[in-house]
């Protein structure tokens, strides 16, 4: 496993720089000697209330790794998103599931992936429900506005449903 | 295809190479191997499109994954039970669930030596051909061509092919061949229900390496269990040993070496029975069970002992 992510470690300092993923701003180990955790930080997708803001995600790799995927997640209590779950950061998305995972994707296919997430939110498999409500409502406007208001900084409380 | 790289663990693919019969995406076949493994369907990484077979490049043979599925599947039941032997730990185990390897004891003296030269092509038991004979003498039936003693099927050599004997000083072990389905794995392929199947996939004409490494590792698992029973048989002995020794070394032999070795094979397979082929100390008083059938035995054979 350490060889296909070290492998895939060497590429990324030239894939990022190509244009088509200017929206991943870091990419890589937390340290060069463990290879299995890494640190990833993304900007919020234009036209969206994530504009202008970065994100973090923490990316474990499994030692099954690729038949397995790797474990994301935003850090916690910073990624408001009817398919995170805010408290912990955890991340709705099928392919980051066993079932979905292909060993033909990488780790920049994944952040790639929770990148669109954030433009696309899916509100009929939540993590949050109240956002997904207002989603499912279809109002933009309720939910650009409370989401905005979570970025910068509102007060939100400790959700129940963990 | 030259400076193409595998999708799943990005090394260039120089050999090894397994082409999805549907879509033609190619990889190494260990990592596709890996990846159904995990995976369980059959799906390619690339484009999701389900392939039945898969084409080994190298020897250009097509090979069928669901087989290879079986093959693995076998692998993982016999690793799991092999540490405890835990199959046998039911009171009244079916034939079926017994570990294959407990069979590769002569059905008769229950011995499990390089001299095993017969098998039944019916129940798979398998028998020296001198205790066949031995036994024919005692029903006095010098004509007839012998039978398994079990269920009267047809008997066939073994000793060419295909049991291969390792020599271990004094005893040897059947081992199973690379070459092609032994007794033995034939015996474990049916035990898992599978039979009917060939164990090796039929459109394998030459040595594919995942094929091979399965068959290395079946190999020495059944090597392991093979040792497994053994060494319980060994320990089983030991106390027949003991409890037949009093009466050989003791005062003034009472017994000569061949009623010795009569009685320990005979008692030896009883206790071999009653233990189903698992050495229980716990459950099993095995000294006074040998010693009360010792006894038994020495006064069938007229010899009437003291104590």
């Amino acid at each position: 496993m350490s060889h296909r992510i070290g492998k895939e470690y060497l590429a990324l300092q030239k894939t990022l720089r190509d244009p088509a993923y200017r929206h991943v701003l870091e990419l890589a180990p937390e340290s060069d000697q463990d290879l299995s955790r890494w640190r990833a930080r993304i900007a919020g997708p234009p036209d969206t209330p994530y504009a202008g803001h970065a994100f973090t995600l923490v990316i474990q790799i499994p030692s099954t790794y690729p038949m397995e995927p790797p474990q994301v997640r935003f850090e916690p209590r910073a990624m408001p998103h009817c398919n995170v779950d805010f408290d912990s950061g955890r991340i709705c998305l099928n392919i980051l599931e066993k079932a979905h995972w292909s060993p033909a994707w990488n780790v920049l296919h994944v952040v790639h992936a929770v990148w669109l997430l954030l433009s696309d939110p899916v509100p009929d498999s939540p993590l949050d429900v109240d956002l997904a409500c207002l989603a499912r409502a279809q109002d933009t406007a309720a939910l650009d506005g409370l989401v905005r208001y979570y970025l910068a900084g509102g007060s939100r409380g400790i959700s129940s449903s963990t | 295809m030259p400076n193409q790289l595998c999708s799943i663990c990005l090394e260039p693919l120089v050999d090894n190479i397994g082409c999805l019969e549907s879509c033609k995406h190619a990889y190494h076949l260990s990592c596709l191997r890996e990846w159904h493994n995990h995976s369980h369907d059959k799906k390619c990484p690339i484009c999701r499109i389900p392939s039945n077979k898969v084409k080994d490049l190298d020897n250009n043979v097509v090979i069928d994954i669901d087989e290879f599925y079986n093959l693995n599947q076998l692998i993982s039941i016999l690793s799991n039970g092999i540490d405890t032997l835990s199959l046998l730990e039911d009171d009244t185990p079916p034939l079926e669930m017994r570990p294959p390897m407990a069979l590769l004891e002569c059905g008769i003296c229950g011995i499990m030596d390089s001299d095993i030269d017969k098998c039944c092509t019916d129940c798979r038991s398998i028998y020296h051909e001198y205790c066949l004979r031995d036994l024919l003498c005692e029903v006095g039936d010098r004509s007839s061509e012998s039978r398994c003693s079990d269920c009267q099927g047809t008997l066939v050599n073994v000793t060419s092919s295909p049991l291969r004997y390792r020599y271990r000083g004094r005893n040897a072990i059947p081992r199973v061949l690379m070459e092609g389905p032994s007794l033995v794995t034939q015996r474990l392929y049916e035990s898992q229900a599978l039979a009917n199947t060939p164990i090796i996939p039929q459109t394998i004409s030459g040595g594919n390496n995942a094929v091979m490494e399965s068959w290395k590792l079946l190999s020495r698992l059944q090597e392991h269990q093979n040792e497994e029973i053994y060494k319980n048989k060994n320990k089983i002995q030991g106390h027949v040993r003991k409890s037949l020794d009093y009466y050989y070394h003791g005062s003034g032999k009472e017994i000569t070496k061949d009623q010795y070795t009569e009685v320990n094979k005979s008692v030896s397979r009883n206790l071999y029975r009653i233990s189903g082929n698992v050495y229980q100390p716990g459950i099993i008083d095995y000294d006074a069970e040998a010693h009360k059938m010792v006894l038994k035995e020495l006064r069938r054979l007229g010899i009437e002992m003291s104590c």
